[in-house]
């Protein structure tokens, strides 16, 4: 089911009325049935995945709290990242490997016989698979005891709001809030509901219509000008963070009604001033999953410089291949650890030369020009993310690059629709801006009311105009 | 609980009491039909159905519904078709026309499994024997290609049923409920609204129809306009004219196997015949290629594009401006060429090198 459909405006009410009104000891049964409806709306036979994935989970975290020998508790681990990660490589990168390996292979007169199978990829996999994955991992760690109760540890992974495409959450923030006794509160309501509102807006009026311009400019990359095509990266850039933001806008807003407070996902990042400000404003519950599980396993930041080094760059090709089984995914995460490990080493350097050369220049110039060239690197990483091959990448890259003049095509757009577009740009924008150090809708809330119903009119009237009613997917689906 | 709490809590029971009761309005069909009847409204074409701007209100003929179809033991030919076949805006549907044409009975079948060894044919007790497969061009990969669902084997009883459950509890939900909440009366005016300020302010039209051409006023599917296999942009390479000629030649083979006459009807979709509205890229010439590919192949195929690109060029409507569909002159038309090539025995001579 889509957050954006109709579907859903009836679902969530039915399911918020239904939870309030059982009693406190049965509310997961509610919660846990419209979370296996909401999954099974989209393909019934893959919750057969999720549930397996649980089972497994559920079993060895429960062993491992009463194993005490090593080997055996690595064993137990070994089982859960075997048929987790099992699972994941099965659906998401076997035809992956399979294309890799005949490339490769024909390279060296080698014909690997094995078929690619074009699985459908089951929804939300990469998300449920990591936060079970956490989960065992913490229990190994005894950072958590074993949750006993199999209904609440299915809740855990398939809770709703989040089940699809994160915020990654953790069991040791996640499960005791499922568990906890929340009263219906109206302010929970309100705040929830503008956070779905403004997600909505986001993502319907704002991602859903820069879809069909970057669709048209990413199809034929060699047809379009230079400006053209950096337009339609930068459209990209914010149909992504709209995409993804306002789905999760919308499900810490859903959760928030039933009183479970889910991590933040993004925290205005294209007003980041480096690379690594991005990546701690981006997705942030991936990151900081991939801090806690791989990067720190790894060595972290101690040890020889060099090694910390190489564990960025590790995390950083991990993270570009969990976006997607493509190599335009794995080159994508190699620029930002790239860039990464440039910013750390260059760091002093940039500061002094900022120093020296840049000495007089005011504050704001500064973070203005920091940011700029932050997020202008940011787009040129997006082209890798969101062309569908290398050659297409490639010729984006060329086309802006050369100053390519295009064949002359215009657009199939009515300038009326780019320019409506370039606003809504400005509005995510300006309302970053407004958010910045503060909880954005604490700003809303302080303003007079006047303001706020002309404020809420006109967000209205921009939203039945603009918004996309075609229930287009998210994007972070496919991942 | 405080007092704004248990008040906010009353007013959470009651709405979600009504989206109960809306649901299961959406999924008991009488009522949610009595309750939509814009869903079937096609007093002004599909397109605006879809999108109702009220410049696009333009005249639109009534539906001929006299026609029935012959019982296919009782039939020379069966027609398997899609909406082209159906649709009967101001002329009779297809199968009739082709019935006048060809001076034989043509019997009908919807195209929801388009592989016609599946299905009943003419018996051998009749005189000839052919199957006319038609297909509009955006479905062609889809049902037609490599896994598509001509390739599908009927799904047994039990599992039609589940199926079929399957699709009542959870797939078709977002339908039923969007059109119960889209198309009612007191929100249709609403949807009437905003589709004419989208239109008259950004010149937009709305998901599932968009506004290319207001000179001349012309709606196009969205899918159509579009990248996916279905649309436009879509990269037509010769590796997938090639799969889905094999696939096509394969269905014809097993046709002739059992002794029966084949023709395939490729329908070019509306914006193939009208692309100068929407954009400067040439077409691609996806159906004359298939076409010429299937016929290299030995199959009996009728091509539509050169015949309706130079009625337009004529100045001849041959599609609707706000519907997806053909006019009483193209359907005509498709029909001649259709009976010519049976007629003329395209579909008997060919040798598709069935053993």
């Amino acid at each position: 089911m889509l957050f954006n459909s109709f579907q859903f405006l009836l679902f969530l009410p039915v399911t918020l009325a239904l939870y309030f009104a059982t009693p406190h000891r049965w509310r997961w049964v509610p919660l846990l049935i419209a979370s296996f409806y909401f999954y099974m709306c989209w393909r019934p036979e893959y919750v057969v995945l999720i549930l397996f994935s649980a089972g497994v989970d559920y079993i060895v975290a429960i062993l491992l709290e009463r194993t005490e020998a090593k080997a055996a508790r690595r064993g137990l681990l070994l089982a859960s990242l075997v048929s987790n990660l099992g699972l994941l490589f099965f659906f998401k990168y076997y035809d992956f490997f399979i294309n890799s390996l005949t490339a490769v292979g024909s390279a060296f007169s080698y014909h690997p016989t094995l078929p690619a199978l074009s699985l459908l990829l089951p929804l939300g996999i990469s998300f449920y698979t990591f936060q079970a994955l956490s989960y065992t991992i913490d229990v190994y760690r005894r950072e958590r005891a074993a949750e006993h109760h199999a209904g609440y540890f299915m809740l855990y992974l398939m809770y709703f709001p989040q089940l699809v495409a994160g915020p990654i959450e953790r069991s040791t923030r996640l499960l005791p809030q499922l568990r906890a006794h929340h009263t219906f509160s109206a302010d929970n309501i309100k705040s929830g509901l503008r956070l779905v509102v403004w997600g909505l807006f986001i993502k319907m009026a704002v991602a859903d219509r820069l879809a069909p311009v970057v669709d048209a400019i990413y199809n034929q990359p060699e047809a379009w000008s230079a400006g053209t095509l950096v337009m339609g990266t930068i459209f990209f850039a914010f149909q992504i963070y709209c995409d993804f933001g306002g789905y999760s806008l919308i499900a810490i807003g859903c959760a928030r009604m039933f009183g479970v407070e889910l991590m933040r996902n993004f925290n205005h990042p294209y007003l980041s001033t480096n690379i690594i400000d991005f990546w701690r404003r981006w997705h942030i519950s991936l990151s900081t999953w991939f801090r806690d599980y791989v990067y720190m396993p790894l060595g972290g930041n101690t040890g020889p410089r060099r090694r910390y080094l190489t564990n960025v760059l590790i995390v950083f090709l991990i993270s570009g291949l969990w976006h997607g089984a493509s190599w335009t995914f794995v080159i994508w995460g190699a620029f930002h650890g790239t860039w990464s490990i440039l910013s750390r080493i260059t760091r002093d350097a940039r500061a002094r030369i900022v120093g020296e050369q840049l000495g007089w220049a005011p504050g704001w110039f500064l973070t203005l020009y920091r940011t700029a060239f932050t997020f202008a690197m940011v787009c040129l990483g997006w082209i890798f993310f969101r062309a569908p091959t290398f050659a297409d990448a490639s010729a984006v890259y060329r086309g802006i690059f050369t100053g390519q003049a295009g064949t002359g095509q215009s657009l199939p757009f009515d300038t009326r629709t780019i320019l409506v577009n370039w606003l809504l740009v400005g509005v995510v924008l300006a309302w970053d801006f407004a958010g910045t150090g503060k909880l954005r809708f604490d700003v809303v809330q302080r303003a007079p009311v006047a303001l706020r119903y002309a404020g809420a009119l006109v967000l209205l009237l921009m939203f039945m105009m603009f918004a996309n009613f075609g229930g287009h997917n998210f994007i972070y689906f496919q991942f | 609980m405080q007092q704004q709490d248990r008040k906010g809590l009353k007013t959470a029971y009651l709405i979600g009491i009504c989206a109960a009761i809306l649901w299961a309005v959406a999924k008991t069909p009488p009522i949610a039909r009595a309750l939509t009847p814009f869903e079937h409204d096609t007093s002004h074409g599909d397109l605006y159905r879809q999108c109702p701007i009220q410049d696009f209100a333009l005249p639109f003929p009534a539906s001929d519904r006299t026609w029935q179809s012959p019982p296919v033991a009782e039939a020379d030919a069966l027609l398997i078709g899609d909406s082209f076949s159906n649709v009967a805006y101001g002329h009779p549907p297809l199968p009739a026309l082709l019935s006048t044409r060809m001076g034989r009975p043509v019997a009908y079948a919807s195209n929801a499994l388009p592989n016609p060894l599946r299905m009943e044919l003419p018996p051998e007790t009749r005189t000839r024997r052919i199957v006319i497969l038609e297909g509009v061009e955006r479905q062609l990969i889809e049902f037609l290609g490599p896994g598509g669902r001509s390739s599908r084997g009927a799904p047994s009883g039990l599992l039609k049923a589940a199926l079929d459950f399957r699709l009542w509890a959870f797939l078709e939900n977002d339908a039923h409920i969007t059109y119960l909440l889209t198309r009612n009366r007191l929100t249709r005016p609403i949807a009437e609204m905003i589709a004419t300020a989208r239109y008259r302010l950004l010149g937009e039209g709305c998901p599932g129809a968009r506004v290319f051409s207001v000179d001349p006023p012309m709606l196009f599917l969205d899918e159509e306009t579009g990248h996916s296999p279905r649309g436009y942009f879509y990269n037509h390479t010769p590796e997938v004219i090639e799969d889905l000629a094999a696939n096509i030649t394969d269905i014809a083979a097993g046709v002739k196997e059992r002794g029966l006459e084949f023709v395939f009807v490729p329908v070019p979709n509306k914006v193939s015949i009208y692309h100068d509205l929407i954009t400067d890229i040439e077409y691609d010439q996806f159906v004359p290629k298939l076409v010429a590919e299937l016929q290299s192949r030995g199959v009996c195929v009728v091509d539509l594009v050169p015949e309706f690109t130079e009625m337009r060029r004529a100045g001849v409507q041959v599609y609707h401006p706000t519907d997806t569909h053909w006019t009483k002159v193209g359907a005509e038309r498709a029909a001649d060429l259709i009976a010519e090539a049976t007629e003329n025995g395209c579909s008997a001579q060919r040798d598709l090198g069935v053993p």
